[in-house]
């Protein structure tokens, strides 16, 4: 029981050292400021504005109109509200960047835990065959795939967490290997504890540092191949909202509304933009080297 | 040394085999008949089976990808659906234009993040640093297509003082040049910005600095030097990042390289152009990622040692 509640305020303990060092990073806290402020307006979308009346609904009297008092960022070639359709695209974005994120965590994990606990010929094959999926560049991945199997949102995904799940298992592979021979694994082997059971509950744990830095900072890249494939006709459809399917609407009309084109692009950058400072700050809190 | 190259060879014609196998196999998930894509609709079962056997896609998969693998040795990718002519031609007419926009934007992110990073570096904290970082954290964050856009706009539409599309002559490359180094060259300065100042604390350049070596000197031979392994590796990578970006920057600027003719071909549901094509951009990465482990071996003289023994 003692032993229990120890490790328990050593965890706390832990985690607030990190919080305490990463609180202290002014570009981190206002990444994390962005980034809680679009996750709110992404929760609360349908509050700030509907999404059958303003984000899809066409209004054609009201077509083209620069940026008002009623209409913040303008209204499109079909009369719909810029910036209800931008915060209604965030849904899009964080939710499908998240979601194929814990997809090439989980899978990427597994694989590299495999590899790294098990080494030799399983090791071998392993990291030959992920070292193959990292030679060719995320964008061709995951294009190849929505071109094979079609443009859906569960296929834009599955690309995503395919194209980034190798990036995961080198991760976690080497901070296993850094951790494997250490006496409290062998501790557990000892104890007749599980291959499993030693994986997910003693060296996973500690490889979630470098995971999370690396899911922040990949999620990051994830929102602008999205946004990249949904301008290229092979993303999100319209009429969703997606910001690289409105940039791909407005681009012809960039010329007489430049606007169509600033907004959307500002919000793919914002949320870059923040999850890059984010990631940044959390490797630094994270280092161990940096203490102090 | 020869030993050390001949290795990294095998190991990439390895994982070149490895590639074409997971690009032959995501292209052949794809759903529906591809022959009878080609007849279309009104097409008869005969046809169909005639065209398939004609096509070798009656084949079972491994009997088509080892044909596909022989005849990508000769330099044959099969023919294209929608022109019925061979694939491999229409891919070297294209091929030039993408690998001279990605080498310019390469060239460029070097040339200025480099010592862009560098002076950052020397002058931690400047107003020269701060400006450069913040502007290093924006290229990172810019989506490439919205910042051609952006630059189209301008610099072409309105002060009309390049072309806002097509290929003809070497003016077009500037600007989707830019674009596509803007990624890289935030990458680069960041990097070379980081391991310039860890080694700028390091020990020897203390010593160098108090036998008196000049500034210039300890900047150039003694920390550059030493950080140029990190700015080699970021180079290699990004190579493949900006081959991936191109397809959307050119399809931006309207240049016909590999990146339009992916496009296109994915549209009309090409399959052979398609593989083709993205067979082509990866083999280049590959390439340029032995390149990269060559020039560590030549620069890094820990692994040169690591071969010249054995």
């Amino acid at each position: 029981m003692s032993v229990k509640e120890n490790s328990a305020i050593r965890k706390r303990s832990q985690l607030s050292l990190i919080w305490h060092r990463l609180r202290r990073n002014r570009l981190a806290m206002l990444g994390l400021a962005l980034m809680s402020a679009i996750l709110l307006l992404a929760v609360f979308a349908d509050v700030i504005a509907d999404y059958d009346t303003k984000v899809v609904g066409m209004n054609m009297a009201e077509r083209l109109q620069t940026p008002s008092a009623k209409h913040w960022f303008g209204t499109d070639g079909y009369g719909r509200d810029v910036f209800a359709r931008i915060i209604h695209g965030s849904r899009l974005s964080l939710s499908l960047s998240i979601i194929s994120m814990l997809i090439a965590v989980a899978v990427g994990s597994m694989i590299g835990a495999i590899s790294g606990y098990f080494g030799g010929r399983v090791d071998d094959v392993l990291m030959r065959l992920m070292d193959m999926l990292l030679a060719i560049p995320p964008m061709l991945m995951s294009i190849s795939i929505v071109a094979a199997l079609g443009r859906s949102m569960a296929n834009l995904m599955l690309a995503l967490a395919l194209a980034y799940m190798p990036v995961f298992a080198r991760v976690i592979r080497s901070s296993i290997l850094s951790v494997k021979d250490q006496e409290f694994v062998e501790a557990a082997r000892a104890c007749g504890t599980s291959d499993a059971r030693i994986i997910l509950r003693h060296i996973i744990p500690n490889a979630v540092g470098p995971i999370i830095v690396q899911a922040t900072l990949a999620m990051g890249s994830s929102i602008l191949t999205i946004s990249s494939l949904s301008f290229m006709g092979m993303g999100i459809q319209p009429p969703q909202p997606e910001w690289g399917t409105m940039l791909y609407e407005g681009r012809d009309l960039i010329r007489t509304s430049p606007y169509l084109v600033i907004f959307p692009g500002a919000a793919i950058a914002v949320s870059v933009l923040s999850l890059n400072l984010l990631g940044d700050g959390l490797r630094d809190a994270l280092d161990p080297r940096l203490k102090n | 040394m020869a030993k050390y190259v001949l290795k990294r060879l095998a190991m990439m014609i390895l994982v070149v085999l490895g590639i074409s196998f997971i690009v032959f196999l995501i292209m052949n998930l794809t759903p529906g008949n591809a022959a009878q894509m080609i007849l279309g609709q009104s097409a008869n079962p005969e046809q169909v089976a005639k065209l398939e056997a004609e096509l070798g896609l009656d084949q079972p998969f491994f009997t088509r990808y080892f044909n596909f693998i022989l005849g990508a040795l000769r330099g044959d990718f099969g023919q294209s659906y929608q022109t019925r002519l061979p694939v491999f031609d229409e891919i070297l007419a294209r091929f030039p234009t993408t690998l001279c926009l990605a080498t310019l934007a390469m060239m460029l992110a070097t040339l200025v993040g480099v010592p862009v990073g560098v002076i950052s570096a020397i002058r931690q904290y400047s107003i020269v640093d701060n400006v450069s970082m913040v502007t290093a954290m924006l290229f990172a964050s810019l989506p490439s297509f919205v910042m051609g856009l952006l630059l189209q706009l301008s610099f072409a539409l309105n002060l009309k003082w390049f072309p806002a599309t097509g290929a003809d002559s070497l003016r077009s490359f500037v600007l989707p040049a830019i674009t596509l180094s803007a990624g890289t060259m935030a990458t680069l300065t960041r990097m070379t910005r980081s391991t310039m100042l860890e080694v700028i604390r390091a020990d020897y350049v203390r010593t160098a600095r108090a036998k008196g070596v000049g500034e210039r000197q300890i900047v150039l031979r003694h920390c550059l030097r030493n950080a140029l392994l990190p700015i080699v590796t970021v180079i290699g990578v990004d190579f493949g990042t900006v081959l991936g970006g191109s397809v959307v920057i050119e399809s931006v600027f309207a240049l016909g390289g590999l990146g339009t003719l992916l496009i296109t071909s994915i549209r009309m549901k090409d399959t052979p152009v398609v593989m083709a094509a993205v067979m082509f951009i990866t083999v280049t990465y590959s390439l340029v990622n032995l390149a990269v482990d060559l020039i560590y071996a030549f620069i890094d003289p820990r692994v040169k040692s690591q071969y010249t023994k054995g």
